[in-house]
């Protein structure tokens, strides 16, 4: 809810930086501000409960035997949340700056050799961030090693070929099939569809 | 004397995707090309405008060849799994004995324009067309419109990397992660990755 509050008052962005705002660990609040950051340190909290929880189930042997699947269901739904969240952020971003979205993903590539290897190091920077659904896929860790890669492919070719066709302000349109691309190479089709689907 | 004509004129088109592919787009003037072709700067105009003409000339029957390779390898295949997978080796083969065939390709063309830009999509399109077998292959999830352009995507964000690292030669190599790539939004992780052993 705290997150379609964001999303609502355009305010994803609000906070330019991560995980501090304005390089500061309290910001100055204003009302966009303020939505940002309580979403963040409500986020944080429930994340950091979610861990306390998790290490104290899986620390005891009955406790795990008896919540191991429904505790990796909610890290699963938390995972989604956090993946959803971000490409929420990034589509509306790029939709309300096409000129910037072109410069950033079109020009970029173009702009000769040097510009196109601080490019693909700038998208490579994502992976950590697509390598959490590892954590929620069934032998997540038997996936290739390049899966988080495929998966930035994946979505930057589905962004790119709207921004370079000139549909810029359609990309917050694209966001179940934009979560299905990030998704599936670590949860399979069915599951990536049921949960775009949902969006 | 027409065909040494088309044959100065093929000559021209072979040497400005070898040149493209190892100086770069940019920095690759029409002297580079007559000089790699053999030809006179005389030749070089009467066939085309200007190096970008030559080069969306040049771009358009490299991906004519390499769609005519690659059919003509996977057509015999029976499956749609098989044809995929054959589908794949050939460019990468291609790409990897051809090393600047694969960075004008797949690197330089994003540096040439927009038309030349829009000539690459149009060439991703064709390829993945043969992807859209798949869909019928997994009966359950409401496929997303786009997935071939997802799997595309995939594949050509690994290739340009090693590209611009100057590895295409190890391509091979990358091939099952290109493979489990292309196939897991069709087929999902576990068939995909059990495709990526075999091909391994």
């Amino acid at each position: 809810m705290v997150g379609a509050l964001v999303r609502a008052h355009g305010a994803g962005l609000a906070c330019p930086d991560w995980p501090l705002c304005f390089g500061q660990l309290i910001p100055e609040i204003d009302l966009k501000v303020g939505f940002e950051f309580g979403h963040r340190v409500m986020a944080g909290g429930v994340s950091l409960a979610l861990v306390a929880l998790a290490v104290f189930v899986l620390r005891n042997a009955e406790l795990r035997a008896r919540y191991r699947v429904p505790l990796a269901a909610v890290f699963a739904i938390l995972g989604v949340q956090i993946v959803l969240g971000g490409l929420t952020v990034l589509l509306g971003s790029l939709a309300a700056e096409p000129r910037l979205a072109r410069l950033a993903l079109i020009d970029a590539g173009a702009a000769g050799p040097a510009a196109q290897r601080r490019y693909r190091a700038a998208l490579q920077r994502m992976t950590p961030f697509f390598d959490e659904g590892r954590d929620f896929a069934p032998g997540g860790r038997r996936l290739p090693a390049n899966t988080s890669r495929m998966a930035i492919g994946a979505v930057i070719g589905l962004v790119s070929d709207e921004i370079d066709a000139g549909r810029a302000d359609r990309l917050p349109g694209l966001l179940p099939e934009v979560l299905f691309a990030a998704m599936v190479p670590y949860l399979g089709p069915a599951a990536a569809a049921e949960e775009a689907g949902k969006k | 004397m027409a065909d040494q004509i088309e044959s100065r004129r093929d000559r021209i088109l072979v040497a400005m995707i070898r040149v493209v592919g190892s100086k770069g787009y940019d920095a690759t003037s029409v002297a580079d090309v007559i000089e790699e072709a053999g030809t006179s700067r005389t030749t070089f105009y009467k066939h085309f405008d200007d190096k970008h003409d030559c080069f969306l000339t040049a771009y358009d029957r490299l991906v004519e060849r390499v769609f005519a390779a690659v059919v003509a390898n996977c057509d015999g295949e029976k499956s749609w799994l098989d044809r995929v997978c054959k589908g794949l080796e050939t460019l990468v083969e291609i790409f990897a004995l051809e090393p600047e065939l694969a960075r004008t390709a797949v690197v330089e063309v994003a540096v040439a324009g927009a038309d030349a830009r829009q000539r690459h999509w149009d060439a991703v399109a064709r390829f993945t067309a043969y992807l859209d077998g798949g869909r019928r292959l997994n009966g359950g999830p409401e496929l997303p419109e786009h997935i071939s352009t997802m799997a595309a995507g995939a594949v050509s964000g690994l290739i340009f990397d090693e590209l611009v690292a100057g590895r295409a030669e190890q391509l091979p190599e990358l091939l099952p992660d290109l493979l489990f790539a292309l196939l897991v939004p069709y087929i999902g992780p576990t068939a995909a990755a059990e495709e990526m052993r075999r091909a391994a």
